[in-house]
């Protein structure tokens, strides 16, 4: 008798085992599929061109780092000699992708889209200009004392000049002005090859109203053209200026001017 | 028994709660729809579009659809990812759309896209002659189909590719332009070609082939080699070499 309770209790234990690894075992297959819907990942591949500051190319494009702000753990790569970069695992998402390497000046792509799957993606050809040497030594700013119209001529001594042929200069109407923080700007040509800059500026009274103060800030800039928007801000960054050489920041006053009588 | 049973609807329990949070999960499909045409080696639109192979590579099973005479197609539950779009008709330059990202969603996405025949044009007895000691020239007879007379609209045009090995070709080039030509078939071309001293420095030599094309750049942007295919060229000529003065 007491044999045959034992083994009843033995088997009802064994029971309770067998049913719980039973349990176990389909929760983890009930719940393994829940896992197979991972977020779709691939590759990207991209090309830089790199020019230097006369924007002539450059046959070795190797050693840019591209960095891909918002991917995590952060990825990072570097292009080889044509300009090549890959980045495998990237999961699908919204980046912006950093172009940087050292005396160029640093590009971003923002806010790529990337899809991933199981063919790679690519950024089209993307150029990085070498950061332009020259010195801005000297800024002033003068009224041309026109009649009608807010006119002032900017005069810049220059040193150092490389190749490069063009300055940026940007307009605000607040003193901590920057290439980050602006109202205006545009692009200065200095094709005459003379170590000064000279030009006319126009000012719009709406953006700049009479009696307040105008700012100007300048850089050495190695083309015109490239830049991202801030999205934080709604500016935008023009990318191959030389940051680290602005030139001082000049002011004036805006004058009154008369109004014309047509 | 009981706890058995009572185990057994644990189980269903957690089979359902599983399933549902299966649903949940983010699985978007979209729709690629538009339109494909075909256009002949002259460049004229056919009105017949059909049998025209759209494939989405990179797809598991691989897409495909395969046009009528209106040359529509629409493609649904492409699951979201990257794609190598591949439009290609039998005798014709393929076009690619390679990285193509289809994200889905609810509205179709749109793609239209047309591909030319490949060109008939052949040139024979390609040759390179150094002109003014300096000039060089493209020379060679070129047979092709198109009606030359005073009302020229369309000509055939004639793509070259220029390598320092001696092995050039459409995929295997350094520098590559185009030209048209307005000689009747079977006439003598004489072509002034610009070669980029960075890349073929004097002294070096030269190799040389020449294709019949389109003139209008029809062909795709390849990843991989980061280079464009032109899709609408012909069968090659010989290869021709000289070394720059």
């Amino acid at each position: 008798m007491v044999k045959k309770q034992i083994t009843m209790k033995t088997f009802k234990i064994n029971n309770i085992i067998i049913v719980f690894t039973f349990f176990i075992l389909l929760l983890i297959i009930a719940c393994e599929k829940d896992t197979e819907y991972e977020e779709l990942s691939g590759q990207l591949i991209g090309y830089v061109t790199l020019y230097d500051s006369d924007r002539t190319k450059l046959s070795d494009n190797s050693g840019v780092e591209i960095i891909v702000e918002g991917s995590n753990p952060q990825l990072k790569t570097s292009t080889d000699e044509n300009g090549q970069f890959v980045i495998d695992n990237l999961k699908s998402g919204i980046y912006n992708i950093i172009l940087n390497k050292e005396s160029y000046c640093q590009h971003k792509l923002v806010s790529y889209q990337f899809v991933g799957g199981n063919k790679p993606a690519t950024i089209y050809q993307t150029a990085l200009y070498s950061q332009s040497n020259l010195q801005i030594d000297s800024l002033k700013i003068t009224d041309l004392e026109s009649k009608y119209f807010v006119e002032f001529m900017v005069n810049a001594k220059v040193s150092n000049q490389n190749s490069t042929s063009y300055c940026r200069y940007y307009l605000s109407n607040k003193p901590d002005i920057s290439f980050e923080n602006y109202i205006t700007t545009d692009i200065v040509y200095n094709f005459s090859g003379n170590k000064d800059i000279s030009f006319y500026l126009q000012i719009d009274t709406l953006k700049y109203p009479i009696g307040s103060e105008l700012y100007l800030i300048m850089y050495p800039a190695s083309e015109k053209n490239q830049y991202y928007t801030d999205i934080n801000t709604g500016n935008i960054i023009y990318t191959s200026i030389n940051i680290n050489k602005p030139s001082k920041v000049a002011n004036i006053t805006i004058p009154e001017v008369e109004t014309p009588w047509w | 028994m009981k706890k058995i049973f009572t185990a057994l609807i644990l189980i269903l329990l957690l089979f359902s709660g599983c399933d549902k949070s299966e649903q949940e999960q983010l699985d978007l499909k979209g729709t690629l729809k538009g339109k494909v045409y075909t256009l002949d080696e002259f460049g004229n639109q056919i009105s017949d579009n059909e049998n025209i192979v759209i494939q989405l590579v990179g797809s598991e099973p691989l897409i495909s659809f395969i046009t009528d005479t209106s040359g529509t197609y629409e493609i649904n539950d492409i699951p979201s990812g990257t794609y190598n779009l591949i439009i290609s008709k039998e005798g014709y330059g393929e076009y690619q759309r390679q990285g193509f990202q289809i994200i889905g969603g609810y509205e179709p996405l749109y793609f239209n896209g047309s591909i030319i025949e490949k060109s008939s044009t052949t040139i024979e007895n390609l040759s390179l002659e150094i002109v003014n000691s300096t000039e060089v020239y493209l020379k060679g007879i070129v047979n092709h189909n198109f009606i030359i007379d005073q009302w020229i609209f369309r000509t055939p045009a004639i793509r070259y590719f220029i390598h320092n090995s001696n092995n050039p070709s459409d995929n295997n080039y350094l520098q590559t332009s185009f030209f048209s030509f307005n000689g009747g078939s079977g006439s003598q071309m004489e072509s002034r070609i610009y070669i980029d001293m960075n890349l073929f420095p004097s002294g070096s030599k030269i190799y040389v082939i020449a294709y019949g094309c389109d003139g209008h750049e029809y062909g795709y942007y390849d990843i991989l080699s980061n280079q464009y295919k032109y899709s609408s060229l012909g069968t090659g000529s010989n290869i021709t070499s000289i070394t720059i003065p």
